[in-house]
C-alpha cells in the first residue's frame, strides 16, 4: 500500500519531534568545557654596551665606556699609521626576523678639523669593521676616500641571541693620501654605530 | 453524525463498567511503577572562554618575573558542575603554542611554547596540570555524587624546550600570537 503524501508528511513530522525529544533531555555519561588562553611576545630586539672581548688587541688603550682609543695611531719613525686591532663585544637579542646595520659616520678615521691636507699628507686613516653575528660576517669597509657615512646592512632570517662581535683592524700605513703617506697632526675619529631591528 | 454516534458510545461503556465490578465479591490490583535516573554529568560554560594574558615578556624578552610567580595570572569560573553518580573530574591542558609555527626550528635560547599551572578548585579534591607536550590529564575522583562551581586559575608561566618537554626559564620568547587550552570535563565511572 502507498502511503498518502499527507501521511508521508506526517512521518516526517514524527521524526523530527522524536529527534528533538533527544536532543532535548540526554544523558551526559561526560561532559566538557574548554577554556583557551591567549598570549603574545612583542617584537623585541636588545643590544648592549661595546666591551673589549677576548681576542686580539693591538695598540689600543684600556677601554673606557664607549669610547676605544688607539694608543698611538702615527709610527714615530714613519709619521704613517701604525697598525691597530680591537674585538669588541655586545650582548645583543632579537626574537624574530631582524636587520642589522652597522655604519660608520665618516667612512673612516678623519682628522678633525676643516683644514685641507698638504699634498703627500693623510689626514684620514681607513679602516675594516667585521661584524660577526648569527653565525655570519659582515664586514663594513671604511676606505676613507671621502667623508660620508657608510653602512652595511644584513637580514636575519630567524631569531637570535648571543655576543654580537666588531672586529677593528686598522693597517700599518694606511691613509688616505696612499700606503704609508705621513698622517697631519691632530685628533682622528670615527662613530660605528650599530643598529639591531626587528623586521 | 459521526459525533452523535461516539458520544453514545461513550455513555454505553460508562454504564456498563460497574455491573462488571459487581460480578466478583473481591478484587485486587497491583500496579508497578519503574523509573531510572542515568547516570549522569553537566558542567557548564565558563564566564570566559578566552583568557588573555596579553604581551608575556619583559625587557629581556623571558617572560616577567609576575607571570612566572605563582600570583594569578588569569582566571575563570564554572558556575555549574554535577554529577549525579560518582565521578571523575580530569584536567588537561595543552602548552601555549606560538602560532603561526615559523618555518625554522627552534633558535638556540629561544621558546616558542609556554607551560603553566593550571590550578582548579571546587570539585572533591583540587587538580593541577602543568602541559607538557604529550603528557596525559589529570584526573581525581568524587566516590559519590557531587555538585559545585568550578575555578580555575592560571599561574607560573615558564618557556619550555623545543621538544615541549622541559623547562627552560632562560629562554626568550620568540616574537608572536601564543595560543593553548585548557579542557575541563567530568564522567560518571
Amino acid at each position: 500500500m502507498t502511503a498518502s503524501p499527507a501521511l508521508v508528511h506526517g512521518w516526517k513530522v514524527a521524526a523530527l519531534v522524536v529527534s528533538m525529544a533527544c536532543i532535548a533531555a540526554p544523558a551526559w555519561a561526560q561532559d566538557q568545557a574548554t577554556v583557551t588562553l591567549t598570549g603574545e611576545a612583542d617584537q623585541m630586539c636588545t643590544v648592549g654596551q661595546p666591551t673589549q672581548s677576548i681576542g686580539a688587541l693591538t695598540n689600543f688603550d684600556t677601554p673606557s665606556g664607549s669610547v676605544f682609543g688607539i694608543t698611538r695611531l702615527a709610527d714615530p719613525e714613519t709619521l704613517s699609521t701604525q697598525a691597530a686591532t680591537i674585538t669588541l663585544s655586545m650582548d645583543a637579542m632579537c626574537n624574530t626576523i631582524h636587520r642589522v646595520v652597522i655604519a660608520s659616520d665618516n667612512n673612516g678615521l678623519w682628522r678633525q678639523g676643516v683644514t685641507t691636507a698638504p699634498s703627500g699628507f693623510g689626514s684620514a686613516v681607513p679602516y675594516t669593521a667585521n661584524l660577526v653575528w648569527a653565525d655570519q660576517q659582515y664586514p663594513l669597509t671604511a676606505e676613507a676616500a671621502s667623508r660620508r657615512t657608510v653602512e652595511e646592512e644584513m637580514l636575519i632570517g630567524h631569531p637570535n641571541t648571543g655576543e654580537m662581535l666588531i672586529e677593528f683592524e686598522i693597517n700599518t700605513g694606511a691613509t688616505n693620501a696612499g700606503l704609508g703617506a705621513p698622517l697631519l697632526a691632530g685628533e682622528y675619529s670615527d662613530v660605528l654605530r650599530v643598529t639591531v631591528e626587528s623586521q | 453524525m459521526n459525533r452523535n454516534l461516539l458520544i453514545a458510545l461513550t455513555a454505553s461503556a460508562a454504564l456498563a463498567a460497574p455491573f462488571a465490578a459487581q460480578a466478583q465479591s473481591s478484587a485486587g490490583s497491583t500496579v508497578v511503577i519503574n523509573g531510572n535516573v542515568d547516570k549522569a554529568c553537566v558542567i557548564g560554560q565558563p564566564t570566559t572562554v578566552t583568557l588573555a594574558i596579553g604581551n608575556m615578556t619583559g625587557s629581556d624578552g623571558k617572560i616577567t618575573p609576575a607571570l612566572a610567580s605563582a600570583n594569578e595570572a588569569v582566571s575563570t569560573d564554572i558556575a555549574s558542575a554535577w554529577c549525579n553518580a560518582p565521578s571523575t573530574l580530569s584536567l588537561d591542558g595543552a602548552p601555549m603554542a606560538l602560532s603561526p609555527v615559523p618555518a625554522y626550528s627552534t633558535p638556540s635560547g629561544f621558546a616558542r611554547l609556554v607551560t603553566y599551572d593550571a590550578n582548579l578548585t571546587g570539585w572533591s579534591d583540587p587538580l593541577l596540570d602543568r602541559p607538557l607536550i604529550g603528557d596525559a590529564a589529570k584526573t581525581v575522583a568524587a566516590a559519590n555524587a557531587h555538585a559545585s562551581p568550578l575555578e580555575l586559575v592560571i599561574s607560573r608561566l615558564a618557556a619550555l624546550d623545543a621538544a615541549g618537554t622541559t623547562e627552560n626559564a632562560a629562554a626568550v620568547l620568540e616574537a608572536g600570537a601564543y595560543s593553548g587550552s585548557v579542557v575541563v570535563s567530568v564522567s560518571v565511572q
